[in-house]
């Protein structure tokens, strides 16, 4: 019976269709009613949703007859194309098997086609190459079969065509599932192993692990310990995912799905983590993941100072549902006590504020992003930063480094010109290039990290009126003529609001801040002067002038009551604002420098 | 009910001017005649409950209360008459629109006993008045002001409006000449609001109209300050100027929290523990009470929070500004620690004057005095919450 299972992800370049067709098999298989289907139907997170896009992975269990009239079970997980939710990816691929690798026929292989298909290599996993979208008038099939006969080096009659909008071709796809993808390595009877792939947070049930069970079996009323914290809890319930959680008797080697242990303990459970028996304990965990380290870090303060505490449960309980998110408390004299949080990127910063301010209902000011950087003093001490306001002063500092990247670029040989000249701007170091195609070519850069994660993707796009895509992992760390940009406001520095940046650049980017804010900063009843420096040398200087009217004089005939509401109005609105010494910011301004020209 | 003021709201116009949100809808007569069957029901709906009080003041406002028509009028005041007491009232007035005000009507409100007029002359420049989408010109009000002086009324008010777009400092300095040489005891001065669901919000909003600087807004308001004080006009609220003796006693009762009965739709009410509301309908007023229903859309009672913002607000409105020890008194708070902090917050001697009794906004405190009320309001709940931390 246990024969019969099948682990696979779906894994692609983002928007090449994988929830698109996850929606088809689930459909092909019944696991869904006609009723409650609907497109991209595992993303079900509302702010998937709205974005379009997937988030999280998405694990679902579906019972499939095929021809040889066998019944199978096949687990399948959805996942994230954008480059910030590679970790996802991978630690999915992990609980698998097999991958199925879409390509869009109308766009051939893009940055995280390669770097999802060598995570699947990496894996072990045997990837079935799948070209999707072949209803599309712009689809050249041909090519997107070069590109990903090169890539992965497979046969063409291994590549299977689909439509995932119509269906067709999804008998292949299930087929191919059953055929090429190996059976879990079923060892029932070894002590039992599983391997923590993701986690949530209930409020009644406390934490709950997702699992791949590798070795031995589980069931509810036995125990379970973890290998990392040695905690141990008794099983509640086990179960599979459907549309939602489904308890089942047990859960056997090969299997995928959860276990409840009322763990209400947070800290106890770690995703990479492996679960065993406590009686009849594995001698060895799994192997677990790679430690996953942010690339970029930014402040997260509530705006009322009063939930800190709440910030700090609420992260808590995020941080169990996406392992890659660090936080450590600090200090800000503008805005009192928050914490530093380390993020994949940008998107993935966006990401968990908006989910914060969602699921957990807080008022949350982010501060700019800045990525992690190394002083070396003049003592020889290496001291590592989150935060620019950590930076050291000048004078003990030997040297500053930053983070490089190697970044892959896919784009079509049209606009080469254009990317390496972008390339060049972001201060890159050019590698090599190499063409998919005739019409496709690939370029590898070595880029400050710095550079690249505030709008680099935005202008790689602008650049190839859509068609570049990229990918980047890091590489080292490299000195850098680096200074600290500090602002003031009415003399008085705000700590969040310093940033490093490279002093070619510094004059630029001080005028263009204190223009930002100006703009940001509603007028005040005194004149706001905001002020740009390096170190005690003042480079730029914007005033906001002081608020002359603000007044809703008219009381006509009495109505009394709405000229109160319209003051309670106000009010509302300048809870979104923090007093940093007199002046009240508000809190788009700590990101001012997201919506800057770089 | 001991004392109340009467709030009459005449809610018909020839022409709806661009700016107005005022509750009102163009003239036509049988609905006049109905709108006065209702109202005279709605005047005895009340007479059981005030019928015993004095009233102070009456005010006919609209709308264009000049439509009304000299036997209607008549027939209003007899019943006023039969339901309250009106021998104590000492302030009676009647807003007129210059524009289709007849020298008959006027003669008639003198006749009734009708002691004050107030003009909504708005501009005494024509291309403004045209602007604003008025249906008279300057000349029509150089007539009106001639009729009303040949009456006699003890005082006379009008209104001006600053902030019209295209609208220059010369210009509003010649208005507020021109209106002083009206002879008027009191005036008015708004600043342009442009209000939801106005022509002039649209044309803002379509950037058709460009609003006035709040620079040259603020000018124009300080200049108005000091140019009528010299002419012995005094700023005795933060839109009101009147020669000494001469201020408003029925505008003041909204002020001074007084209490107050308003008549006709979309007319409040308060009497000290609720405001209550008319629908702001004329169809829908007139068949409720033609159904002998109570025109009354809703209501709110005062919580202690309300009554506090309300008081605040209120009288930093007014010239006497507000009592340090009633507000203490009434709300249980260190006002002056509120005070304190708000001058640490605040680093400026421009917009207030502390003299330990009474806190006043200035002319420049006025015109940004939602942001001051709004730093006193969280500073209060500083000051509470601080004080709460401490037991
Ligand atoms: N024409 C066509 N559109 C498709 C097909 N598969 C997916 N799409 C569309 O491509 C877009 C991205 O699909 P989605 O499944 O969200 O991609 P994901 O980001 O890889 O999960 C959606 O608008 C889909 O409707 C296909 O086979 N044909
Ligand atoms: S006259 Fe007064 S009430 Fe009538 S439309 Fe003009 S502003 Fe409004
Ligand atoms: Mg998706």
């Amino acid at each position: 019976m246990e024969l019969n299972v099948r682990n696979f992800s779906i894994i692609a370049h983002i928007d090449h269709g994988k929830s698109t067709l996850a929606d088809r098999m689930l459909e092909f298989t019944g696991t869904i009613s006609q009723r409650d289907m609907k497109s991209q139907v595992l993303d079900d997170m509302d702010l998937e949703r709205e974005r379009g896009i997937t988030i999280k992975s998405h694990p679902i269990q579906m019972n499939y007859q095929h021809s040889d009239k066998k019944k199978y079970v096949l687990n399948l997980i959805d996942t994230p194309g954008h480059v910030d939710f590679s970790y996802e990816v991978s630690r999915s691929l992990a609980a698998c098997e097999g991958a199925l690798l879409l390509v869009d026929a109308s766009q051939g292989v893009e940055a995280q086609t390669v770097s999802n298909a060598y995570l699947a290599i990496d894996n072990d996993l045997v990837i079935i190459p799948i070209i999707n979208k072949i209803d599309l008038s712009g689809a050249d099939i041909d090519s997107a079969k070069h590109q990903l006969m090169d890539l992965i080096g497979c046969e063409e009659d291994e590549i299977i065509l689909t439509s995932a909008k119509s269906g067709k071709g999804l008998q292949d796809v299930f087929d191919a599932i059953i055929s090429r993808v190996p059976h879990p390595n079923y060892q029932p009877d070894e002590p039992f192993r599983a391997l923590i792939f993701d986690s949530m947070f209930d409020s009644f049930r406390g934490v709950i692990p997702y699992v791949r069970v590798m070795d031995g079996r589980i069931k509810a009323g036995e125990h379970i310990r973890f290998f990392a914290s040695n905690a141990s809890y008794e099983v509640a319930e086990v179960g599979c995912f459907k549309m939602g959680r489904i308890k089942t008797s047990s859960l056997v080697s090969g299997d995928v799905g959860y276990i409840i242990g009322g763990i209400k303990d947070i800290s106890r459970v770690k995703v990479g983590d492996t679960i065993t028996n406590k009686i009849k304990p594995a001698k060895e965990p799994l192997p677990g993941y790679r430690e996953i380290k942010p690339m970029v870090f930014s402040g997260m303060y509530p705006v009322d100072s009063e939930d800190f505490t709440d910030l700090r449960s609420s992260l808590e309980k995020m941080a169990l549902n996406d392992s890659s998110l660090v936080f450590e408390a600090e200090t800000s004299n503008a805005l009192g006590f928050g914490f530093r949080c380390g993020y994949l990127g940008l998107l993935h910063m966006e990401v968990i504020q908006e989910r914060l301010e969602r699921e957990f209902d807080l008022d949350l000011i982010t501060t700019m992003p800045n990525v992690r950087y190394q002083a070396i003093m003049k003592n020889g001490d290496m001291i590592e930063i989150h935060n620019p306001s950590d930076m050291p002063p000048a004078g003990d500092i030997e040297v500053v480094k930053e983070p490089y990247v190697k970044a892959e670029v896919i784009v079509q040989t049209d606009f080469l010109g254009n990317v390496l000249k972008l390339c060049q701007d972001k201060r890159g170091i050019y590698k090599t290039t190499h063409y998919l195609d005739t019409e496709k070519v690939q370029i590898i850069y070595e880029l400050p990290l710095g550079e690249i994660v505030f709008d680099f993707y935005d202008k790689l796009k602008s650049v190839s009126r859509g068609y570049a895509s990229f990918d980047y992992e890091p590489i080292d760390f490299r000195p850098g003529d680096l200074v600290k940009l500090d602002i003031l406001i009415n003399g008085e520095p705000v700590d969040a609001l310093s940033w490093i940046v490279h002093r070619d650049k510094a004059f630029y980017h001080g005028c263009e801040f204190g223009s930002k804010l100006k703009e940001l900063i509603p007028r005040q009843l005194f004149e706001v002067i905001i002020q740009a420096a390096i170190g005690s040398k003042i480079i730029a200087r914007t005033t906001v002038k002081a608020l002359r009217k603000n007044v809703t004089a008219k009381c006509y005939g009495g109505d009394i009551t709405r000229k109160r509401k319209l003051l309670e109005k106000q009010k509302k609105g300048k809870k979104r604002m923090k007093q940093v010494g007199r002046v009240e910011i508000p809190q788009e301004a700590f990101l001012a420098v997201l919506k800057m020209e770089h | 009910m001991k004392k109340f003021s009467l709030y009459i709201h005449f809610p018909f116009c020839i022409h709806k001017c661009h700016y107005c949100d005022f509750y009102s809808v163009i003239l036509d007569p049988s609905a006049v005649d109905s709108w006065v069957a209702a109202l005279l029901t709605e005047i005895d709906l009340y007479k059981a409950r005030f019928g015993d009080s004095q009233i102070e003041t009456i005010y006919i406002g609209g709308g264009s209360p000049n439509l009304i028509g000299s036997k209607k009028i008549r027939s209003i005041f007899a019943s006023l008459n039969t339901s309250f007491r009106l021998k104590n009232v000492m302030e009676l007035t009647v807003e007129i629109n210059p524009g289709g005000a007849k020298p008959d009507f006027l003669n008639q409100l003198k006749d009734i006993g009708v002691n004050r007029v107030s003009v909504g002359v708005q501009s005494f420049n024509n291309s403004e008045l045209t602007t604003l989408g008025r249906i008279h010109q300057v000349e029509e009000v150089f007539a009106i002001f001639r009729v009303l002086k040949k009456i006699g009324f003890d005082h006379l008010s009008l209104d001006l409006i600053f902030g019209i777009p295209g609208q220059r400092l010369g210009s509003w300095e010649r208005s507020l000449q021109q209106a002083v040489e009206m002879g008027v005891d009191h005036l008015s001065l708004y600043n342009l609001i442009y209000e939801e669901e106005t022509p002039f919000y649209e044309l803002k909003g379509k950037k058709k109209i460009t609003p006035a600087d709040s620079e040259l807004e603020w000018r124009m308001y300080e200049l108005a300050h000091q140019w009528l004080e010299s002419r012995g006009f005094q700023h005795y609220e933060i839109s009101n100027w009147a020669k000494p003796g001469c201020e408003s006693v029925h505008n003041s009762s909204y002020w001074k929290e007084s209490y107050y009965l308003g008549l006709g739709p979309a007319a409040h009410s308060y009497d000290g523990i609720s405001r209550w509301w008319n629908m702001r309908s004329v169809d829908a007023y007139i068949k409720h009470l033609s159904e002998g229903k109570s025109p009354v859309e809703d209501r709110e009672e005062l919580n202690e929070y309300d009554r506090e913002i309300e008081f605040l607000f209120l009288s930093l409105r007014t010239h006497s500004g507000l009592s340090i020890g009633k507000f203490e008194n009434l709300f249980l708070i260190d006002f002056k620690r509120v005070i304190q902090k708000l001058a640490q917050r605040i680093d400026s001697d421009e917009y207030w004057i502390f003299d330990g009794d009474s806190f006043k906004l200035t002319s420049a405190g006025w015109f940004v005095c939602d942001s001051i009320t709004n730093q006193i309001l969280e500073i209060t709940e500083e000051v509470r919450n601080d004080h709460k931390k401490m037991f």
